[in-house]
Parts: structure tokens; sequence; C-alpha cells
């Protein structure tokens, strides 16, 4: 029997998927929205984040660990449970696809135009496809080792402060900045994540303070993007940050060291990571879901429809515009699905699981305990 | 079931290396690493005269260097050319030096070459870009591989001794940019066959306007960095003897205080030197005893003033005062114009404070 999910996994598992990719062109996107001294927000950022998923885990320990697609069998219809789930399940696929897109733009960028984004996405497709067929624990395990050795990234990071100038900072607040609500929505994407906790619940150890150990990848990624972005607005002047695209990409571009003088792709590498583990995150959740909308459970068939339909659609010729809009919508959804899961959660009464029901069980899997689930996904 | 885990996580380490290295097999001395690029004013409108300098993978030497050059509109444009010219493949992210003539810096501006050869990611943005009063494409007439290796030592040279730099690609690009500060680059030279620094030139904008000599590079230094090291002579005019003096490897430190911001900036720039005094032999030199840390701080405050009249003079702001002012002003009240105006008028003084570290 696979033992569930403990503290120090979840931990690495959610720094890793909540850093993802976005972090690359937060500091750009922040100081063209805020302005000077932006940074001051991110901590305001990830206490409102913690405060949603405080309101999270109430629910979830209101409604004693079902995940959310159980929570929505048991209260609704089969008709609306099985068309919110559908719902949740799309979202989850196009956030692990954007990412994926994403990570795959900036290897371009970084890399050089003769990089095919169709063909490198196969190969990140199918190692995410990998990490995610084998199920939560082993991704958590996995999360471990991938965070010990990307995590010390950020102290390149302090060498650069030899050419950081408070005086560049400014004294001045939130100025010279363009707010606008589509911009500001776009900064919040890059802190969800916690909201996988609402899949995971029913994996998670009783003992396992769930809250404590996911404010402790917050707090460390609140570090993190806080020093990223006072970094920048010290190091580069308000009116260039907003025009550069990927501006920590730019940082380490700009970083000159003893030996290596040219280390954009070495340290680009160790983002792969996160972008693997927040890309299968997702599709695993998709998955879970998935699993319970069929009679049939074949975790890896839908893992190899997921695969084939990624493939085409990132062979198709999408414009990276159209990606862009894509991934503000996905996030935008994703964000209102987080609000109302809260709510669900927190609004329905517990409702026991139904052994032997005859349309819920077998469309379902709550009935079995989650270890089976485990058992059977990680041998 | 550890052994299935551990293919999962070197499938998960592999996939990552693949995507990131081996993307095209490429064999290393088959690969031309440009060093050096030279741009230079043609009779045609947007149009350069675009020169790159590598050395020859296959003598083995970095004495046997080769070169190209081709008008065109930019560097992908030339590229194109060269790769049928050389079977070497050419690699731009070992690019060392951009060396841009003085006429084509003036007439078109920094600006406008670097956005003709900015095109590639690769492309390095901690390479040095330097002005060269004459024809840059000189450079690749020189046997040695002087471009190279020799500049890019001598810069690496420079930026040891004085513990700082300030010529990259990067570093002008942000000058440009920042509001309150312009930014300066390195004038390079070819003397009998040798490259060498010439001395600064000042910018307005990305447009060089004025030239500062190797003998003040150090005073336009040592205002613009906040900590470097530095070597002063010490003119016998301001000491009691009958010979010069020297402060050798001392340490400087800068602090500027604006003391007043409206009608006319009052700016105090204050520096903390300490470091050994160094004189000939005491024996053959008259009064030396009698040298105080006064006598000096009279001397640097008196190079460091003069000097900076004439930038005042030249209505850039290459030190980065206005960037302080700035932030001494609202937010709305800052104008790029108004303070280059306000500087050239400004009343600034440099006090100088010398700890004498020793007597050598």
């Amino acid at each position: 029997m696979n033992p569930h999910l403990k503290s120090f996994g979840l931990t690495t598992l959610m720094f890793l998927v909540i850093r993802g990719v976005t972090f690359f062109t937060l500091p750009s996107l922040v100081t063209r929205i805020y302005g000077t001294n932006s940074w001051i927000l991110i901590p305001a950022y990830v206490l409102v984040t913690l405060g949603g998923m405080a309101l999270l885990i109430k629910g979830m320990e209101k409604h004693h660990q079902q995940s959310i697609f159980e929570v929505v069998h048991l209260h609704f219809p089969p008709f609306i449970a099985k068309l919110f789930s559908c719902l949740l399940i799309l979202n989850f696929l196009a956030v692990g696809l954007t990412i994926i897109n994403e990570y795959i733009s900036m290897f371009q960028f970084t890399v050089d135009s003769s990089v095919r984004i169709s063909r490198v996405a196969i190969f990140l497709i199918i190692a995410v496809l990998i990490v995610a067929s084998h199920g939560l624990y082993t991704m958590t395990k996995t999360s471990i080792i991938l965070f010990l050795i990307s995590f010390w990234i950020i102290f390149i990071e302090i060498l650069l402060f030899n050419d950081f100038s408070l005086t560049r900072l400014t004294p001045f607040f939130f100025r010279g900045g363009q707010f606008n609500w589509k911009g500001a929505l776009a900064i919040t994407y890059s802190f969800l994540g916690f909201e996988m906790l609402m899949v995971m619940s029913p994996f998670i150890s009783k003992t396992t303070k769930a809250f404590r150990a996911v404010t402790y990848s917050y707090l460390m990624l609140c570090v993190y993007f806080t020093m990223y972005i006072i970094l920048s607005q010290g190091l580069v002047s308000i009116l260039q940050i907003p025009k550069i695209r990927f501006i920590t990409l730019r940082l380490y571009g700009a970083s000159r060291f003893p030996t290596v003088e040219y280390i954009t792709d070495f340290l680009f590498f160790f983002f792969i990571f996160s972008a693997i583990m927040s890309s299968a995150l997702y599709i695993w959740a998709a998955n879970e879901g998935m699993l319970k909308l069929v009679r049939r459970k074949h975790s890896r068939t839908n893992y190899v429809l997921i695969g084939a339909v990624f493939i085409i659609i990132m062979a198709l010729n999408i414009s990276s515009r159209t990606w862009q809009a894509v991934s503000f919508w996905v996030g935008f959804v994703e964000t209102c699905i987080v609000v109302i899961c809260i709510l669900l959660l927190l609004v329905l009464p517990y409702k026991q699981k139904v052994s032997h029901s005859s349309d819920l069980s077998a469309n379902s899997s709550t009935s079995k305990d989650p270890n089976e689930e485990m058992a059977k996904e990680v041998p | 079931m550890y052994a299935r885990r551990m293919m999962t996580f070197l499938i998960i380490i592999i996939i990552p290396i693949m995507l990131t290295s081996c993307l095209a097999k490429q064999i290393i001395n088959q690969n031309g690493f440009i060093q050096t690029i030279t741009v230079d004013k043609t009779n045609t409108a947007d149009i350069y005269r675009m020169g790159i300098m590598f050395p020859d993978p296959e003598k083995g030497s970095t004495q046997n260097a080769l070169s190209l050059s081709i008008e065109a509109e930019n560097l992908p444009k030339a590229l194109d050319h060269f790769q049928l010219k050389t079977r070497y493949s050419l690699v731009i992210g070992q690019l060392r030096n951009i060396i841009i003539s003085r006429e084509l810096a003036e007439s078109v501006g920094v600006n406008k070459i670097i956005q003709t050869l900015l095109y590639n990611p690769k492309f390095p943005l901690t390479s040095r870009i330097m002005i060269h009063n004459g024809k840059a494409s000189d450079y690749l007439k020189l046997k040695e591989d002087l471009t190279d290796y020799h500049l890019s030592n001598l810069l690496r040279k420079m930026q040891n001794q004085y513990k700082t730099g300030t010529n990259t690609l990067f570093n002008f690009v942000r000058n440009e940019l920042e509001p309150g500060v312009d930014p300066i680059l390195l004038q390079t030279h070819i003397e009998e066959g040798s490259v060498g620094i010439e001395g600064a030139l000042l910018f307005k904008k990305d447009k060089p306007i004025s030239m500062i000599d190797e003998q003040e590079l150090q005073y336009l230094l040592m205002l613009r960095n906040k900590k470097m090291n530095v070597n002063l002579n010490i003119s016998k005019a301001f000491l009691p003897t009958n010979q010069p003096f020297a402060v050798n490897n001392a340490t400087s430190k800068k602090e500027i205080r604006i003391l007043q911001v409206k009608p006319i900036p009052k700016i105090e720039i204050y520096f903390s030197i300490i470091g050994p005094l160094v004189s000939p032999i005491n024996d053959i030199t008259d009064h030396s005893r009698e040298l105080t840390s006064d006598m000096i701080e009279r001397s640097v405050e008196h190079g460091l003033n003069q000097f900076m009249r004439k930038v005042q003079a030249s209505g850039t702001d290459p030190i980065g005062i206005g960037h302080i002012v700035r932030n001494r002003m609202s937010f709305e009240e800052w104008d790029e114009d108004t303070w280059r105006e306000m500087f050239k008028k400004a009343d600034i003084r440099c006090i100088v404070q010398y700890t004498l570290e020793n007597e050598i």
C-alpha cells in the first residue's frame, strides 16, 4: 500500500507547480501594471491567495477530504455534475497545455528560431504524461528531487545585487504604471495552484497539515517572486522593464560570472522541472475527473488520448497572440472555478458516500479507498 | 518498483537534457565562433558595412583569425552572406566585441546600430561595445587576433584594475533608456598594429557628443561608480616637493548629497579615498616628510572639480546625478530636457577625504 502525501512532499510539489513558468514574465507584468516599487504587492497577493486556500481547506475538511469531483457527484443530479466536471476537466487540460506552450515559446526565445515548437512539444508532452501517469505519490517524490536540484538558482540572483541600485528603485510607490484589470488578473493567475488541493485532498494523509505545507510553498515563492521583482526594478529602469518580455531571462543573460559568461540556457534548463510538474499535476487532476465520468476506468488510455489531442493542437498553426489570449481566458475561467468551488465546498452540507448506489458508484471511484487507487497507479 | 521509479526519474532528466542541448549535431571545430563585429558607415542610408572576425578552428591557434565583411541592412542578412563564404558554421553566442565607427555613431546613433545587430536571442548582452575613431573594419585587417583576445583582455584588465566595468551592451542600453543618466562608451584606436583605449565618449541619448581623454577617464569612472580602485597622480603644484607623487591602488567610495534642487541644484559629491602614497626615493626628494593628507585632497579635488565643469559644459549627465535629483522631485515633475539645462547650471562641488594608509 502506498502511503499518503506527507508535508515536505506536498510543499515541494506545490512549490514547483505554483512557480510554473509565469514567473519569467511576472516582474515585467507587475511593473507594467503597478509601476514603481510594485514588488510590495507580491506579499499582498500571497496573503489573498492564502486566504482563499484557508477557505478551500475549511471546505475540504467539512467534506471529510472528498475531492471536488466526489462532492459534485454526491450533491447534484448526474447531468449537472457531469457538466460541471467536464468544465473542470477541460480547464485543467487547457492549463496543462498552455503551460507546455508557454515553456516551449520561451525555449524558442532562449535557444533560437530554428526550434520547432510543435516538435519540441512532443517531447515535453511525453515527459509530462509519463510523470502524470505515475500518479500523485510518484509525482510528489519526484518533486522533492527536482526541488532540491533546482532551488539553488535563487542564490545566483544574489550575485546580481552587485549592480543593484536603491536609487533606481526610487522612493515612489505605484507610479508610472498603466493599471488595467486584465493585467491585474493575469498577475493573479501566477499565484494559482492551491486549487489542486481540491482534487488531491483524498490522497493527503490525515496527519498532514495541508494548509501549513502549502503555506510554506507560498512563503518561499513570495520571497522568490519578491526578490526577482526587487532585483528587476533595482537593476533596470522602470521605463525599460515593461518592454522586456522575459525579464528574468534577460537578467540571467546580462549576468557575468568569472568562469561562464552566457548561462541563460544552463539556468533555463532547470525550470523545465517546474513546467513538467505543473503541467503534469493539472493533467493528473483532469484524469481524476475523467475517471469519475466513465464506467470503464482506463487511466493509461486517457493519458494517451490527452497526449494525442495535445500533439494535434500543438501541430496546428496557432499564432502566439491566440495562445496569449487563450492563456488569459483559461486563467480567468480557472479563477472563477476556484471561487465557485470554494463556495460550493463551504455551502454544501457533508454527504456520505453511498457505496452501492447504482449510477453514482458505477460512474465514480469515490467508494474506493484512495490508497487502493494509488496502489494501482504506482506499482 | 524501485527500478521503475529510477527509470521514470532518468526519463525526466534525459528529456530536458535532450531539449536543452543537442538539438543539432555540431562538431566544435567546424564552428566559427564570431569574436568581433565591426560596423561602418556606407554611402547608402540604412546600409552598413558589417564585418566579422573569428578564429580559424582548423589551425588551432588564436593567432589565425578569419574575417569577412559585406554591406548589409542588418546582421542576419550579413550572416546569410557570410554563411556562403565559409565552410564553418558561424556562431554568435561567443561574441566579445562590437566596434562601431564614430562617424556612424554620430550620424545615426548607437541605438539604430544595436537594432540592426540584435536579432538572435543568443546574441550576448555581455559583449563589449566600443567606438572607433576611423574605420571600424580596420580591425579586420590586423594580422594578429587583436580584436578577439587582445582587446577583450585589455578591457578585462581595466575591469580588474578599477574593479568596475561599464562597457557592455546591456549597460549601454540600460543607461540610454534610464532617466537621469547618460551612457558612456570607450573609444579604441589602432597604433602601430596594436589596439588600445583612447578615452571615453560621453553620449546624449545614443549619440556621442564629446570625448574624455585617458587622463580624465579615471575621474569619470570615479564619479560614475559607487566604489572602485584608483591610481591618482598628485601634481607637484599642490605639494611642497619638486616631484609629483602618486596614490596607488587606493579604494575610492562616492556619495552624492543633494543640498538643493531648485532653482539651481546644489550638489556635493563626497569621495572617501584610502590608499598608500607612493613617492620616489625619499632621500632625494625635498620636503617629502612635510606632505599631508590635506595636500593630496586639494590636488584630487582640483582635478575632479575641473573635470566636473567640463562634463557640465557638455550638457550630458554620465554620472547619474539626475537619477538622484529625480528622486527628490515629485514623480510628474521630472523632465529629461529640463534636467540637462539644470545640470549645466548646477553648483556641483567634489569634496575629497583622503586617508593615508601607508607611505611607500
